[in-house]
């Protein structure tokens, strides 16, 4: 095997590591506020420098086979795009350890409500960065689209959710403390399904070559 | 236009000029040919077995043969490629190898080169004046002495420009490989020129077959069969030259069988020699 | 972290007529490493290099000052440089294929070492063409002229031949600037695979062949070292302004 191609398979290990680490990040701090467990909450925090080394990690790689190697045409956009992409999962780890932060207020006090339409927001949103990075191994352009388009269905959750903690708010003012915890939560979870949309972007750019950043979903389906 | 009576006037100036060279080149050819057929016609018709069987007779008498002419010239040439042929491969490869970096290397080279040129008959007296009369009388050894001065320098610039043309990166990556300078000389190098140096010996060779003002004063002439080399020796050459100005018919016979012999012999040694080459470098 | 097979230490080198090509330099050889030497034309990275294995011998009037030190003493004053040159061999840029059939080729250098022995000739010469990636595409012609191949496999020819005598070291004078890319790719992937076996020492004018096959870089300028390191830091944070003028093609 060329020396070229081995550093190929360690940059897709390092960013498969790094998005299965942010993705059980997520699903462990929704458990942990479904359970009112705080010492999963705390070894999510923990984790964040497991996420740190392996951004500096990646961004070293990258660098270095921008230098020695020189790719071209979808290498290159391969590894521009991975270095994009560890920012937005940097940032999704630096969300989950806000959340683990909330929800060991939350567990100091009782419960407020029942989680029945946030541990599904959490899913949908921890789907769409597993796809996300799917796609990017497979240079997949439909999953891509796909997941933009799934966006939307975390941010019908988000409304909901908010409305429903608003109703909630408005009947039971002493809670409001925690009201806005879990609004902030469900916020923090609207955040980490837009960042796997822009890693949806940048897999399209990196596919095409086209940049649709800054176009809407309908019009990135022209051509 | 202006453009088209250029074009035609070029046309015309073209096709003279072909025609002339054309015609040029007929001429040339007509000549060679003429000769070759003569000498063909009248040669073939002479070679019987006794031509080369039977030894001279006394003038006159019939039944005469040029044995001793073709033994005669045969021995001479034996010993001048004895002498001519080591002496111009060992310089050629001084050439080469030692002499590339030296001035005297050139200045050698070029006086070879003149040396091709100079008049067969020239190295005759030389070697007459040298070996014939210091000693007192002609002999086979002055004969074949003159012939190697003749072929020297074609085999030394043979040899030289063959070894030459073998890149002196071969040499180095032979040294790279812990060869001595002979070894790279005598395993790689003379490989490389091996075939080159072979058709430049092939063609010196003929060059000297049918040279005959040098003999003249060094080899001289002989009726007689001998091998002895201390004497005057006969050789085809001079005998066709003795023949041919003779008196007698069968004389005249056997001067045109010999001299159709030697032209066959160096034709076949010179189509030989191109035919080597053009295989060689086919790739 | 591998220890140096050879150490330069403030050679100086002089061609005829006292032009000082190679300036003071100082720089350790790692062991089965690719180390590449790389810089602008005329800055004396060939004439370097060629101190190794004393190819400067072959021509009159030159003069050296340093050492370059293998193993225990100083090769430069070696006597025997047959011995030497069987442990440290060189590829040129040109391919240069003896006159003689493939089998010849590479069992010239073992019988310049006294192996006359026809199998173990055979076997040396089977192992020398496999190393070299040759074997495949040879094995059933090596009687055959070495002159009827390919370019690329001339090169690879050549390599066999170096390798054939199992040298320590192999010198490398921009190997591939005669051959196509394809040809040129697979030379760099047999290089990176060498090294397991040989320290690789190799003058590149093609700065992006130096990143991408070696380990350890030296940047020369005038016949000055002006930075040696690791190829990785050369190339994306290099210490010297030079360097970065030269590694982003400011000049040279």
């Amino acid at each position: 095997m060329k020396k070229v191609e081995r550093e190929y398979i360690e940059l897709k290990t390092m960013l498969a590591s790094m998005c299965q680490v942010t993705t059980s990040m997520l699903q462990d701090v929704t458990r942990a506020l479904v359970t009112r467990d705080s010492a999963l909450a705390e070894s999510v925090i923990a984790r964040d420098d497991e996420v740190d080394a392996l951004d500096t990690g990646i961004d070293e790689h990258c660098l270095k086979m921008l230098a020695l190697y020189e790719p071209k045409a979808v290498d290159l956009r391969f590894v521009v795009t991975a270095l994009r992409i560890i920012v937005d999962l940097e940032r999704v780890g630096d969300h989950c350890t806000s959340i683990a932060e909330e929800v060991k207020k939350l567990n100091q006090s009782p419960p407020v409500k029942p989680y029945i339409d946030l541990p599904k927001m959490a899913d949908a949103a921890i789907a769409m960065i597993e796809d996300a990075i799917t796609a990017y191994f497979n240079k997949d352009v439909q999953a891509a689209i796909e997941i933009i388009r799934r966006d939307d269905v975390v941010d019908r959750f988000d409304d909901k959710i908010t409305q429903d903690l608003l109703g909630y708010m408005n009947s039971d003012l002493t809670n409001s403390r925690n009201i806005f915890a879990l609004m902030f939560i469900t916020r923090s979870i609207e955040r980490i399904a837009d960042y796997a949309t822009n890693i949806a972007e940048m897999i399209y750019f990196m596919a095409t070559g086209e940049i649709i950043k800054h176009r809407t979903p309908d019009k990135a389906t022209d051509g | 236009m202006r453009g088209t009576s250029e074009i035609g006037k070029r046309k015309i100036v073209n096709a003279a000029a072909l025609t002339l060279a054309c015609a040029a080149a007929g001429l040339g050819l007509f000549w060679l040919i003429f000769i070759l057929a003569d000498v063909l016609r009248h040669g073939i018709a002479y070679i019987t077995p006794g031509l080369f069987l039977n030894e001279a007779a006394p003038p006159g008498m019939e039944g005469g043969g040029l044995k001793h002419a073709f033994i005669g010239q045969l021995l001479i040439t034996l010993f001048a490629v004895l002498i001519g042929i080591p002496l111009g491969i060992l310089g050629g490869t001084w050439l080469a190898e030692y002499g590339r970096h030296h001035s005297i290397g050139r200045f050698i080279s070029t006086l070879s080169d003149i040396m091709i040129s100079v008049p067969s008959i020239v190295i005759g007296t030389f070697v007459y004046a040298i070996f014939v009369k210091p000693i007192g009388h002609f002999s086979g050894f002055a004969g074949a002495l003159a012939l190697a001065i003749i072929m020297l320098p074609v085999v030394l610039r043979t040899t030289e420009e063959m070894m030459k043309l073998v890149p002196w990166e071969i040499r180095e990556a032979a040294f790279a490989l812990g060869a001595p300078y002979y070894k790279v000389i005598l395993q790689v190098v003379y490989r490389g020129a091996a075939t080159g140096i072979f058709t430049g010996i092939l063609l010196a060779i003929a060059r000297i077959a049918g040279e005959t003002a040098p003999l003249l004063f060094t080899s001289f002439n002989n009726m007689f069969l001998t091998t002895n080399m201390n004497e005057p020796m006969p050789s085809l050459t001079v005998t066709i030259y003795q023949y041919a100005m003779g008196p007698y018919d069968d004389w005249h016979e056997m001067a045109w069988a010999a001299s159709f012999v030697i032209t066959l012999f160096i034709l076949g040694l010179t189509i030989l020699g191109r035919l080597i080459i053009r295989w060689k470098y086919k790739n | 972290m591998s220890d140096s097979i050879m150490i330069v230490k403030n050679l100086n080198f002089y061609y005829q007529g006292d032009v000082h090509a190679v300036k003071d330099m100082s720089v350790p050889i790692q062991r089965n490493q690719v180390t590449a030497l790389i810089g602008p034309s005329g800055c004396g990275k060939t004439t370097f290099l060629r101190c190794f294995n004393r190819m400067h011998d072959l021509y009159p009037g030159h003069r050296h000052e340093g050492e370059i030190l293998f193993e225990g003493s100083n090769l430069l004053e070696r006597k025997d440089i047959t011995e030497l040159r069987s442990r440290i061999g060189m590829v040129f840029q040109k391919p240069t294929p003896f006159p003689m059939s493939i089998f010849d080729n590479i069992a010239y250098g073992l019988k310049l070492k006294g192996i006359r022995n026809r199998a173990e000739l055979g076997d040396r010469v089977e192992q020398a063409l496999r190393q070299a990636a040759l074997w495949e595409e040879t094995h059933d012609r090596l009687k055959q002229p070495a002159t009827g191949l390919s370019g690329g496999q001339q090169q690879r020819l050549v390599i066999a031949r170096a390798l054939a005598v199992e040298p320590d070291v192999l010198l490398f004078d921009e190997p591939t600037s005669a051959l196509d890319p394809i040809s040129t790719g697979k030379i760099e992937e047999l290089m990176v695979s060498l090294k397991q076996q040989v320290t690789i020492l190799i003058v590149t004018h093609n700065m992006q062949q130096a990143a991408r096959i070696s380990d350890q870089t030296a940047f020369m300028y005038m016949g000055e070292l002006v930075e040696f390191g690791p190829t990785e830091t050369m190339f994306t944070n290099p210490r010297e302004k030079l360097t970065e003028e030269y590694v982003t093609g400011r000049f040279g």
